[in-house]
């Protein structure tokens, strides 16, 4: 069974590595921040935006300081609001990856990211590959890439 | 007003070993007053010193005496108003050991301050993470008053900005504190 295989999750992907990369090298306080929060991808599936919803109020819980379980009980809250509104089961299933990196961005542990290339397309690969990883800082590229200057 | 009145009399023995404990424990520099109804606030940064109170239209005047007790002399025939009544704002950052961290704003002057505000920057390793505005209203004597609390993971630089002290419809400002790890 293969998991994360669509169009929408390789854009999903892509947007989250822009919100890695300014999270890793600007910080979560920034105006750069900001304004990669608002540029959410247009989903083939969120049809009626509760994605695009989930994401906007879900990232920008991050700038609250929150502890880790209070961040996760707000974003539970954020996908119970979503029961019984005729959300389909894509819509969830995107909104809990969502949640998944949300909370790995948090703890500023960029390795659980690194470690779903595994579910990453061919092309989300290279895309990484060739923007994203070249943009992270040189520590992280060392210890977690293996790239050395 | 009537209620800080009563506040600040029934807090006099406090406020004797308060004002000890202040000019002992605190180097401050002085600053933000305004021209009617000053607010000295105070920073953990700075370097003046305590400031005694010699105002004699003052509801309650302290003063040390020739042995450099502490005298408090109260006088019932002014106005509650007091012109040049003086507060004092103490802040500070402070780490619980791991990646939680909390603001404190302590009223070490004598008189409720209305209201304080302030900003709070944090930073780690990978740079502004937290930028957030608080305000609390009512701060009493003494009793240090939980300004903002939160969760940094990996926090090298606590930042806390634009200190205001709100008393009488004016106010005064500190330095910044800041806090490293």
């Amino acid at each position: 069974m293969s998991y994360f295989q669509t169009d929408d999750y390789d854009e999903l992907f892509k947007y989250f590595f822009d919100v890695y990369t300014i999270a890793f090298t600007k910080g979560l306080a920034t105006d750069e921040f900001e304004n990669i929060r608002q540029q959410i991808p247009n989903l083939n599936v969120d049809h009626d935006k509760r994605v695009s919803f989930f994401l906007g109020e879900g990232l920008s819980l991050l700038r609250e300081a929150y502890t880790p379980n209070v961040l996760a009980l707000l974003l539970d809250h954020l996908c119970i609001e979503f029961l019984g509104t005729g959300i389909s089961v894509e819509q969830l299933q995107i909104i809990n990856l969502s949640k998944y990196l949300i909370k790995s961005l948090y703890a500023f542990d960029i390795s659980e990211f690194l470690f779903m290339a595994r579910f990453w397309s061919k092309q989300t690969k290279i895309y990484a590959e060739e923007h994203f990883y070249p943009s992270l800082p040189i520590d992280i590229q060392e210890k977690y890439l293996h790239r050395h200057y | 007003m009537r209620k800080r009145l009563l506040a600040a009399l029934l807090t006099t023995m406090m406020v004797v070993s308060m004002l000890a404990t202040t000019a002992l424990a605190v180097e401050m520099e002085i600053t933000g007053t305004s021209k009617d109804f000053p607010v000295t606030v105070c920073s953990e940064n700075s370097s003046k010193s305590y400031q005694e109170i010699t105002d004699d239209d003052a509801l309650v005047v302290i003063s040390k005496d020739a042995d450099g007790e502490i005298q408090v002399h109260q006088n019932n025939d002014v106005d509650p108003r007091i012109p040049g009544w003086p507060n004092w704002l103490y802040v500070y950052a402070h780490n619980d050991g791991n990646d939680n961290w909390s603001v404190w704003a302590k009223n070490i002057g004598l008189d409720w301050i209305d209201k304080v505000t302030l900003n709070v920057r944090v930073y780690n390793e990978r740079g502004l993470q937290h930028s957030l505005n608080y305000s609390e209203e009512g701060i009493i004597q003494a009793f240090p008053r939980r300004m903002a609390e939160g969760y940094t993971r990996g926090w090298t630089r606590i930042e806390v900005r634009n200190i205001r002290g709100f008393d009488e419809g004016d106010y005064g400002t500190i330095p910044d504190v800041n806090l490293y790890r």
